[in-house]
């Protein structure tokens, strides 16, 4: 067949595509456009021209400075807060991503269809679930004389110091992204090729080596969204390091939300937002090229 | 002359580079089972869709009962379609399936349910008017969607491979079902295929399609016996295709120089010196020996045979060339015949014609 | 018993360890809830219904808890409704632009909310909107409407692609089409939508605070007794936002999951 009527082909059983503008059309497709453009773009286009303003006698003037950026990215205390933060930020999305493959790999692999379905519904329940409230349940159980420290008291251990450090900062992160991530690594592992899988097997591959050299690099596109989304949601939380880290150190976040509870400097804070996003889209943009280069698709 | 109820004027669909039906002239008229036949991605859904409206044509016309229809909606056509997937509705009951038609029309509640359990009635499936179309097995979901096609007794129906997804025993039972229905309504069916044996059985016209452009239309039988290109010859039926030259003509009879030797068919207005496709139907060659002598024949050696029903096709081989016989199994059952065995094939130049190279 | 069955047998144990990990949280909230004890520690103490006898007298409580059902509904209609345009859209239409419009839908989720809260702070001010339910619900449909929409988008994927032009082919015009096929067809995927955004807005804490001023939500009100002492009153509040979230999810899950009947033999 001609490479004419093969797109010819394709186009034939393709879902009808109107282009035109029309009434129809328009009522389905603006609501959400403007919407978002308003609420979610505008907002975060005046959060950058934001950082370009003053407080001046206390009052705030839209002005072209670059004092605050100045300000902030000037200060020693900001560098060691920004990269403290994203150290965490990888440490959590590493953290979370080891923890989570063995349990996501069994599920995919070992476990029958039912058991798998159970398992995706016991994990998305807790995932819209009030995280606050479940962080604040691990510092009432991991604190001092909590739960956790009786219990290990009994067998004769600690008492460890479990919150207000970054151990308690960590525990707060998995509970972040724990669910998330064993579903997205689970949904990517579910669809790696089985034939692959048993030819290695068949040419004499132990299944620890066959996890290695074939199903991760099959998964792999999964696996580094799924970090990424972690990293994502750990380099912006707030309640993790406030809550469960005790705000000591503080990150990018909790200085955040410190500058705007004390004296309210919207510029300065809006700085500290910009430079969180920009990291944001850097590594984002960074994993997914990782993630779809190399040898095509995963 | 009958009206001309379904006319197709030089119609053209592009998709961006790529041409899906290329200017294409057709005339269907009132009553008439058409067949549209092609292998995929020649056009022939795309043309179907472009009667229907759901797609607009890049260029020509769509005229049906003389009116001009290129920018009608498809809800103001009256042009139901049977559709590959037959695509019921999930979730509503047989009759209200059936019913949707009538409903869009503004038709009462109690006239919609009487008209659409007359044609369920009609159908044979009035039983389940009330079932989950979910439920249903292929052959009654088929009955569904016919039924919902004609509840509103329109003059043509579209029919877009409808018998693709069924098994083999339940599409002879349609395709029946499909002729009685066509015979009682007298009504137009514009029938889109890849599948020769639904097409032959059913059309009284038959249009083959091939990469946008129709290859030849006609009565089904005057396609399968006389192709008019080598698309259409090698497309339709089992045919015998040589490449060759023609030598010379004489009382309508040519002679033509083949890779297999020099053969003769029946021939006029070609000319010496000419290319030519050499085409001769599988069911015309017979085995050399059994029953009258005959102008042609090629030594070659067996090299498989294949059943299909009662019919047997022999594949043999000779200069590196693929030859075909097709006959009954019976009238080949005192031969011994197996692979590796010499064969002489032979035909009357009766049975062979030529057909110009195109370049 | 062989060395691999060892390892299948521990691999499974630490699956189980990971679930009880995740859920131990909720557990627990429910636990230290109903024990009498201010400070939780083993062994537990008698069952007691104090907390939440507390909590049923406070008096900031209940003007929370309806500003949250209020923004709740209202943000879940609104979302869903946006998000069933943008799926529908996404499904039917191409068109330059396409992957632009499908990231204005879906990218609230990779911004920290504390830097969506903090904009929307600052822009519901210049708007005159600071304080007010009208400033949490705008923000909260900003974030509940992509997954709406993917639930949504999900739904139209697994529907025949012929059934809207078989629609249109019998009579219905788009508008039709739109109410006769489109609508019942995506419907338990947009009642699971309702629950959905209606159970990520009642957890949204972080936007909440920026912008709600005085008009507290429930999560800015426990955000607020963090500040406090630890008290089991918040397990307590903890354990009924859980139950209602809970809930809605569930019930999505099982509008989403609900089996067709099998078809009958040829």
């Amino acid at each position: 067949m001609s490479l004419r009527t093969a797109a010819a082909s394709v186009a034939e059983n393709a879902a009808p595509a109107r282009l035109r503008p029309n009434p129809f059309a328009l009522t389905w497709a603006l609501p959400m456009a403007i919407w978002q453009l308003l609420f979610f773009v505008a907002p975060l286009c005046f959060l950058f021209v934001m950082t370009f303003w003053i407080v001046q006698n206390f009052r705030l003037t839209p002005a072209f400075d670059l004092q605050n950026w100045h300000a902030m990215l000037g200060a020693r205390y900001f560098w060691e807060i920004y990269f403290r933060t994203l150290i965490y930020g990888l440490l959590a999305a590493g953290l979370v991503s080891l923890i989570a493959f063995p349990c996501s790999y069994m599920l995919a692999f070992r476990a029958p269809f039912s058991l798998r379905w159970f398992a995706v519904f016991l994990l998305i329940t807790p995932f819209f679930t009030s995280y606050l409230v479940r962080s604040y349940s691990w510092k009432v159980v991991l604190t001092g004389n909590g739960i956790v420290n009786a219990g290990l008291g009994f067998l004769g251990l600690g008492p460890f110091d479990m919150v207000n450090n970054l151990f308690g900062t960590m525990v707060g992160y998995l509970t972040l992204t724990l669910p998330l991530v064993v579903l997205l690594q689970l949904f990517s592992l579910a669809y790696v090729d089985r034939n692959l899988v048993e030819a290695a097997h068949n040419l004499g591959c132990t299944a620890i080596k066959t996890v290695f050299l074939i199903v991760m690099p099959a998964a792999r596109v999964g696996i580094v969204l799924a970090a990424t989304f972690a990293f994502i949601l750990s380099f912006g939380d707030y309640v993790s390091p406030s809550l469960l880290g005790g705000s000591k150190p503080p990150t990018l976040s909790v200085l955040m939300v410190d500058v705007v509870k004390s004296g309210a400097n919207w510029p300065q804070a809006s700085v500290v937002a910009v430079m969180m996003i920009v990291t944001l889209l850097a590594v984002s943009f960074a994993a997914l090229i990782y993630a779809y280069g190399g040898k095509g698709r995963g | 002359m009958p009206e001309q109820f379904l006319t197709l004027r030089q119609l053209e669909k592009r998709f961006g580079e790529a041409t899906a039906v290329d200017r294409i002239d057709l005339t269907v008229d009132k009553g008439e089972f058409v067949a549209i036949m092609g292998p995929s991605g020649c056009g022939k859904t795309t043309t179907l869709r472009m009667i229907a409206g759901l797609e607009t044509p890049t260029s020509g016309e769509v005229r049906l009962r003389g009116r001009l229809i290129n920018e009608v909606k498809p809800w103001l056509r009256d042009t139901p379609m049977v559709w590959q997937s037959l695509a019921l509705f999930p979730f509503m009951s047989v009759l209200k399936n059936v019913e949707f038609g009538l409903k869009m029309r503004g038709v009462s509640a109690a006239e919609r349910r009487r008209r659409a359990m007359q044609w369920l009635e009609r159908m044979d499936i009035a039983a389940l008017a009330n079932r989950d179309v979910s439920r249903l097995s292929g052959g009654q979901r088929q009955r569904v969607a016919l039924a919902r096609a004609l509840v509103t007794e329109p003059e043509i129906l579209l029919l877009d491979e409808p018998l693709s997804a069924l098994d083999a025993h339940l599409v002879v039972r349609m395709q029946a079902e499909l002729i009685r229905l066509h015979r009682e309504l007298g009504i137009t069916f514009f029938y889109v295929t890849h599948s020769q044996s639904e097409a032959f059985a059913m059309a009284s016209r038959v249009v083959i399609m091939n990469q946008g452009r129709i290859e030849q239309t006609g009565p089904a039988r005057q396609v399968y016996r006389t192709p008019a290109t080598r698309f259409v010859a090698e497309f339709v039926g089992t045919n015998n295709i040589l490449r060759g030259s023609v030598v010379s003509v004489e009382s309508g009879c040519a002679r033509v120089s083949t890779p297999l030797g020099l053969l003769t068919a029946v021939a006029l207005n070609v000319h010496p010196g000419e290319a030519v496709d050499y085409v001769v139907g599988a069911d015309t060659v017979s085995l050399a020996g059994v029953g009258a002598s005959a102008e042609n024949s090629v030594r070659c050696m067996m090299v498989s045979e294949q059943f299909f029903g009662s019919v047997v096709t022999v594949y043999a081989e000779a200069e590196g060339i693929e030859l075909r016989m097709q006959k009954r199994q019976h009238e080949l059952s005192a031969a011994a015949l197996e692979p590796g065995r010499p064969l002489e094939l032979c035909w009357s130049a009766q049975s062979a014609f030529l057909l110009r190279t195109k370049s | 018993m062989s060395l691999r069955r060892i390892g299948t047998v521990l691999l499974w144990c630490y699956v189980v360890t990971v679930f009880a990990f995740i859920m131990a949280p909720i557990a627990t909230s429910f636990i230290v809830s109903f024990n009498f004890d201010r400070f939780p520690t083993l062994p537990l103490g008698a069952f007691s219904l104090r907390w939440y006898q507390d909590i049923a007298q406070d008096p900031m409580l209940p003007p929370a808890f309806r500003n949250t059902i209020i923004v709740g509904f209202t943000v879940s209609v609104i979302a869903t409704t946006l998000g069933f345009a943008a799926a529908y859209t996404d499904y039917r239409y191409r068109f330059a632009g396409k992957q632009v419009y499908l990231a204005l839908a879906l990218l609230p989720p990779t911004i920290p909310v504390v830097i969506l809260g903090l904009a929307m702070l600052i822009f519901l001010t210049k708007i005159g909107l600071f304080g007010t339910l009208k400033a949490i619900i705008i923000s909260h449909i900003v974030v509940c409407l992509p997954f709406a929409m993917a639930l949504i988008r999900l739904r139209l994927s697994q529907m025949d692609q012929s059934l809207e032009a078989a629609a249109w082919n019998l009579g219905a015009t788009e508008w039709r089409a739109m109410r006769d096929v489109i609508l019942p067809f995506t419907l338990p995927a947009i009642l699971a939508a309702l629950f959905i955004t209606m159970a990520v807005s009642f957890d949204e804490y972080a936007i909440a605070w920026f912008v709600s001023g005085f008009q507290e939500t429930l999560p800015v009100r426990i955000l607020a007794m963090f500040q406090g002492q630890v008290s089991p009153r918040i397990n307590a509040i903890g354990s009924i936002v859980f139950t209602i979230t809970m809930t809605l999810v569930i019930l999505a899950q099982a509008i989403l999951l609900l089996r067709r009947p099998a078809r009958a033999p040829d």
